[in-house]
């Protein structure tokens, strides 16, 4: 590579780097939301569940766990992305199969938002507004990511 | 640099200048001292507390950072120890408190080194030493700025290589850093102590080459990193030829301060002086040691014929604290002194009149510049 190359090369693989330490602090984000949504609404989930009328308690701890288990499996997927992207723009992994997961989120997040502009109670305005731009930053990460990762790509195809 | 160069190497460089052994002792014990002469020991002594030189390390944990402390610090260390070499430099797009750091960023040859010299010419030795210190300094800490700031001193703690050549061949390997001040620097595993990282800007830990260890410091060594001011641009660092050239420059330097030659220029070295000695220079630079003084002393000693006594700190002080007040600027320390407020004065009005408030400001009061 030449110099501008190098550099360039070096400024991607920086944001794929910085990108990924960033979706594995928004997993800790995405973790803490889905809690508080959960424990905030538990009596509506169970309603709207049919849960509400079973009286072993047994069952509905269970799904409790299932689903802190299926957002702790999310956060998993987060943290792998992020750490496959840290080695990635480090140098130290060379596949890209992050990217898959990385699109996948994306579009995930991306549907989620319009979420955001039905409405709502204005007592809740406030943390859905914080919640808004904590997505928001999760869209801008994971784009950087993505868009840093094909560039890092192209520059070494140029100058293999 | 260290006690290494600042006293011993100035003082063999002092006696290639052609002075004599008591007037090499003087310079390099003034070069020297501008790493010690902080607040805590001007207060002990009773001497004016802004004529400090340096902060000691317990001095910068209390320091404010808020623009008064900042001020503070920036006019020490940029005085002193990380003079700027291009006040004026441009760089597109950035705002005006970036260019406000980015023109502190230390390198050598600057005008700012020639005013340093300048002002030194018919004044005591003691300002002659300090004058070595500002010149040597401007070699080894060059890409550094004299003041806190994350986005112009922060390096990429992922890219620091070690350069050496075997058979013929530039090899590089990996410089790891740890934050174990109390653990020396160990050369051989390219394992070495630098600052902590903190995201806020105007830390200490980001003042001057803390990222970078004592890297700069050591003449052996050569190292490629990234600045955070670089534009992930790779920055190599040779100082041994670095610390050659401030060797020889000096010497050229205090030519001119003694009168020998009329004018002081920028990139100019006097080579002719030099050049018999220069395996011995290149002998004592590269090798891989943390600490060059036993060398350089020996180098000396052998020039002079003369004994050179190990630096003290306490020297001084007897004779100053003891003089009448109207006569403490005929004192050693007392000359010393003179010599770090008008170069503190010079840089500070420098930095002042080219728009940027991080030295603080400075007024002219007749011929003279003070803080």
């Amino acid at each position: 590579m030449n110099e501008e190359q190098t550099v360039r090369f070096r400024r991607y693989s920086k944001n794929v780097a910085s990108s990924g330490s960033a979706v594995i602090l928004l997993s800790v984000w995405t973790l803490i939301k889905t809690l508080i949504i959960v424990v905030q609404n538990w009596d509506a989930l169970l309603k709207e569940t049919g849960l509400e009328e079973i009286s072993q308690e047994w069952v509905q701890v269970t799904v409790g766990l299932v689903l802190v288990g299926i957002y702790a499996v999310l956060v998993l997927v987060h943290v792998g992305l992020g750490i496959s992207a840290i080695r990635y723009g480090r140098g130290k992994k060379k596949n890209r199969w992050f990217l898959i997961l990385a699109v996948l989120l994306l579009a995930l997040t991306v549907f989620g938002m319009p979420s955001y502009f039905r409405e709502y109670d204005t007592a809740v305005q406030d943390t859905s507004i914080a919640a808004f731009l904590a997505d928001a930053t999760t869209i801008f990460v994971l784009i950087d990511l993505i868009y840093s990762s094909i560039r890092m790509k192209q520059l070494e195809n140029q100058t293999a | 640099m260290q006690e290494d160069f600042h006293y011993y190497a100035t003082y063999c460089a002092a006696c290639l200048a052609g002075y004599s052994h008591e007037e090499s002792l003087d310079i390099c014990y003034s070069a020297q001292f501008v790493d010690l002469c902080s607040k805590t020991l001007l207060s002990k002594i009773r001497a004016p507390l802004r004529a400090a030189t340096t902060q000691l390390q317990l001095e910068m944990m209390d320091a404010r950072t808020d623009i008064i402390g900042l001020q503070e610090i920036t006019r020490i260390w940029s005085s002193f120890h990380f003079l700027p070499g291009d006040l004026y430099a441009q760089k597109e797009h950035r705002t005006k408190r970036y260019m406000n750091k980015y023109r502190l960023i230390c390198r050598p040859n600057g005008d700012l080194l020639v005013e340093t010299v300048r002002i030194a010419k018919g004044k005591s030795l003691q300002h002659t030493g300090i004058a070595m210190h500002v010149l040597a300094d401007t070699w080894a800490h060059q890409y550094f700025a004299g003041t806190p700031s994350l986005v112009i001193n922060n390096t990429d703690s992922d890219f620091f290589w070690e350069i050496t050549e075997q058979n013929g061949e530039e090899v590089r390997r990996p410089i790891r850093f740890r934050h174990n001040p109390s653990a020396p620097d160990d050369p051989e595993k390219a394992l070495y102590t630098n600052s902590l990282y903190q995201a806020s800007e105007n830390t200490i830990m980001n003042l001057g080459h803390g990222r970078a260890g004592h890297l700069p410091d050591y003449s052996y060594i050569r190292y490629a990193y990234l600045p955070a001011w670089g534009d992930y641009r790779e920055i190599v660092k040779d100082n041994p030829q670095d610390y050659r050239r401030a060797f020889a420059q000096m010497v050229y330097a205090m030519k001119y301060l003694r009168g020998e030659t009329d004018t002081f220029e920028k990139d100019t070295y006097d080579r002719t002086s030099v050049e018999p000695y220069e395996e011995r220079l290149r002998s004592i630079i590269e090798k891989r040691q943390l600490l060059a003084s036993d060398d350089w002393k020996r180098f000396g000693e052998e020039l002079s014929g003369k004994e050179i006594p190990d630096f003290s700190i306490d020297r001084y002080q007897k004779e100053y604290t003891d003089a009448q007040e109207d006569k403490k600027n005929e004192t050693f320390l007392g000359k010393f002194i003179e010599g770090a407020l008008a170069q503190k004065g010079m840089v500070t009005h420098a930095i002042d009149q080219s728009g940027n408030r991080l030295a603080g400001a400075s007024e002219v009061i007749r011929s003279e510049v003070v803080e």
